[in-house]
């Protein structure tokens, strides 16, 4: 496999994780008036591990580019997913969040 | 995560909202400008309306260049270049070492550029390297590439001014971990809505949290790159090596060879780069020949990092024999930890290690860094609106966020209209750079409002991206047609990027508009609900 496919399959893998741990990530529910099926914290924290198994194949398979190209992937991936507002979210933070006061 | 107790906490964000404020500006050039020079080769290619691929060091390549060594000054045959420009053409420099008029040690020689298949010389020239006539192919590449490096200031002053900002940035990095009291909590929690201040500070602090390995990773490589030449060789040669630069460099790059002069006929070029790529994997972008013509000649050749890893070589041959000598460490003349440490720093820099995909990853993590900035100077100046003294910040932050990438905008659109008036490009660009600087500079000023003068920004910003691939093909004749005969793909990929960015400033300027405005719709309900 060239080191592209290697950076896809490790991507996609991650991209995956990172998805699912959105989906289920209670503060951003709660910041945003959803319920969200709440996963056992075994299964979200395997899954927040798995975010970075990729990357440890990577360099086990010694594939640096690839590694680092992941590595940059999964900030940018991140960071867009998360900036996203849940779609049809009713937002019920108050002032106090403007303070930097958990609710 | 983080456990500052109050006062700390406040003395921290005084520190890194007033560093960020002051060079706040500086830093989001510099930062957008590397994004760009990620780039720097693909602009380089758009701007000279050359081929994807030019001809590497094939045959005939020996022939023409020892034909062109006996044109020149012996003295010129003390250290030999040869590589490609932007145009894709070969440049060959025989040349050596003299005092230029202002007493400072140059290069001085002769100058080729040539056909890279044919090797037909185009142009020769011959003098200081300062002196020569500049090669306006690589014109705008050069300009963004050195904005970045140096702001265009003299050495070695502009080196310490990118590098302390390097270090603005490191700070800002670790003082940002350190003020983020839930970073792992928040880190996928999206900006919230319902005030515009939280909103900023939300998307500032995302975006930061998210962009803050990439800050440290950019930071550090770059600081390092202004500093290690500039201030740490002198200094680390007189703590260690008494002042003595020379044993320095012979301890760093290894002691030279012993000298000698018996003439010598070099060793078949074409034969040493069939060596050199059958042991490298890849063709070099880079050949040097030192004394050339003589017993201790001896000859380099830079690869592009092969498929999969990180790091390009420089393979080593003796001049006369041909004879191969391996792989060239980067520091000393053994292979050791340092040297490979060290020879990271690159591609952790420029990105360039992966092909296309690495420079994409990388240009979006610089432009998130330049988002960083920008919503941390917005959120600085929200908090401080109601003052009069801080409203021209506001101004001043739409003119650095518009009206940088207008001015490289308007350096591309001066460099086209130069070459195609035969103009000096190099100056040219640069002058379009301040003309329009200063030209948004005026606008904000100038501007009844601020979202007026945003609306004046934004919309010059996309007319400008939407015109330049026009104004390409008009002024240089290299139109769509002709390209994609040419199956150029690295020009019309360039031009669709433009336009891509055009529409999506257009998009996203929507988008922010109606966020804007729920927020603002926002406000009443929730303040009642207070």
């Amino acid at each position: 496999m060239t080191s592209f496919g290697y950076f896809m399959l490790a991507s996609v893998v991650t991209g995956a994780a990172l998805l699912y741990l959105r989906a289920t990530d209670s503060k951003r529910a709660r910041v945003f008036g959803q319920t969200v099926a709440k996963p056992t914290k075994t299964l979200r924290h395997t899954i927040g591990i798995g975010v970075w198994i990729p990357g440890i194949v990577l360099l086990g398979l010694r594939q640096y580019s690839a590694f680092l190209s992941w590595c940059g992937a999964l900030l940018v991936f991140g960071w867009a997913i998360a900036a996203m507002a849940p779609a049809g979210a009713v937002e019920t933070t108050t002032l106090s969040d403007a303070d930097g006061k958990e609710k | 995560m983080s456990r500052l107790s109050k006062e700390p906490t406040k003395r921290l964000l005084a520190v890194h909202g007033w560093t960020g404020t002051v060079l706040g500006a500086f830093l989001y050039l510099i930062i957008l400008t590397g994004a760009v020079a990620v780039f720097a080769h693909e602009i380089g290619v758009w701007s000279a309306g050359a081929a994807d691929e030019h001809a590497e060091f094939g045959p005939g390549f020996d022939a023409q260049m020892k034909t062109l060594a006996a044109s020149v000054d012996p003295a010129h045959l003390d250290e030999v270049q040869f590589f490609h420009n932007a145009a894709g053409q070969l440049v060959a420099f025989f040349h050596s070492h003299s005092e230029n008029a202002a007493g400072q040690l140059e290069d001085v020689g002769t100058r080729f550029i040539l056909d890279a298949e044919t090797y037909k010389v185009i142009q020769r020239d011959e003098g200081f390297r300062s002196e020569l006539p500049s090669d306006d192919t690589g014109a705008l590449e050069e300009f963004i590439v050195q904005l970045h490096i140096n702001l265009h200031i003299p050495h070695p002053w502009g080196l310490y001014a990118t590098g302390l900002l390097g270090f603005v940035m490191l700070y800002a990095a670790v003082s940002g971990l350190l003020l983020h009291k839930h970073l792992i909590k928040d880190i996928f929690v999206a900006p919230r809505l319902s005030s515009r201040l939280l909103n900023r500070r939300d998307r500032h602090i995302l975006a930061g949290s998210w962009s803050l390995p990439f800050g440290f990773i950019l930071a550090f490589t770059g600081a390092f790159f202004s500093f290690a030449t500039s201030l740490g060789l002198p200094v680390v040669a007189m703590v260690a090596f008494g002042g003595d630069q020379e044993k320095l460099i012979e301890t760093v790059v290894g002691a030279p060879t012993t000298a000698d002069e018996t003439p010598a006929l070099l060793a078949n070029l074409d034969d040493v780069m069939n060596v050199s790529i059958a042991e490298a994997g890849t063709a070099p972008t880079f050949v040097g020949v030192s004394h050339w013509g003589r017993a201790d000649a001896a000859i380099s050749t830079f690869h592009p990092a092969k498929e999969g890893a990180l790091v390009g070589d420089t393979h080593m041959f003796a001049g006369a024999s041909g004879e191969y000598q391996g792989i060239k460490p980067i520091v000393g003349t053994k292979p050791s930890v340092s040297g490979d440490l060290l020879s990271l720093i690159g591609p952790l820099h420029f990105g360039n290690f992966g092909g296309l995909i690495s420079k994409i990853v990388w240009l979006s993590l610089g432009l998130a860094s330049c988002y960083v900035t920008i919503t941390g100077l917005q959120l600085w100046m929200q908090r401080r609106e109601e003052e009069a003294a801080w409203r021209w910040m506001s101004r001043a932050i739409s003119v650095t966020t518009y009206g940088t990438p207008l001015a490289l905008i308007g350096c591309a659109l001066a460099y086209f209209a130069a070459i195609a008036a035969s103009a000096n490009a190099s100056y040219w660009t640069a002058v379009a750079f301040l003309v329009v600087a200063g030209g948004a500079i005026l606008l904000g000023s100038a501007a009844p409002g601020r979202e007026q003068l945003r609306r004046w920004l934004i919309n010059a910003l996309i007319g400008g991206l939407v015109i330049t691939p026009i104004a390409r093909m008009i002024l240089t004749g290299n139109d769509w047609v002709q390209l994609f005969a040419e199956r150029n793909a690295t020009v019309i990929g360039v031009d669709l990027v433009l336009w891509v960015c055009a529409a999506y400033l257009t998009w996203s300027n929507r988008i922010a508009r109606q966020t804007d405005n729920a927020t603002l719709a926002a406000e009443p309900t929730r303040l009642a609900a207070e």
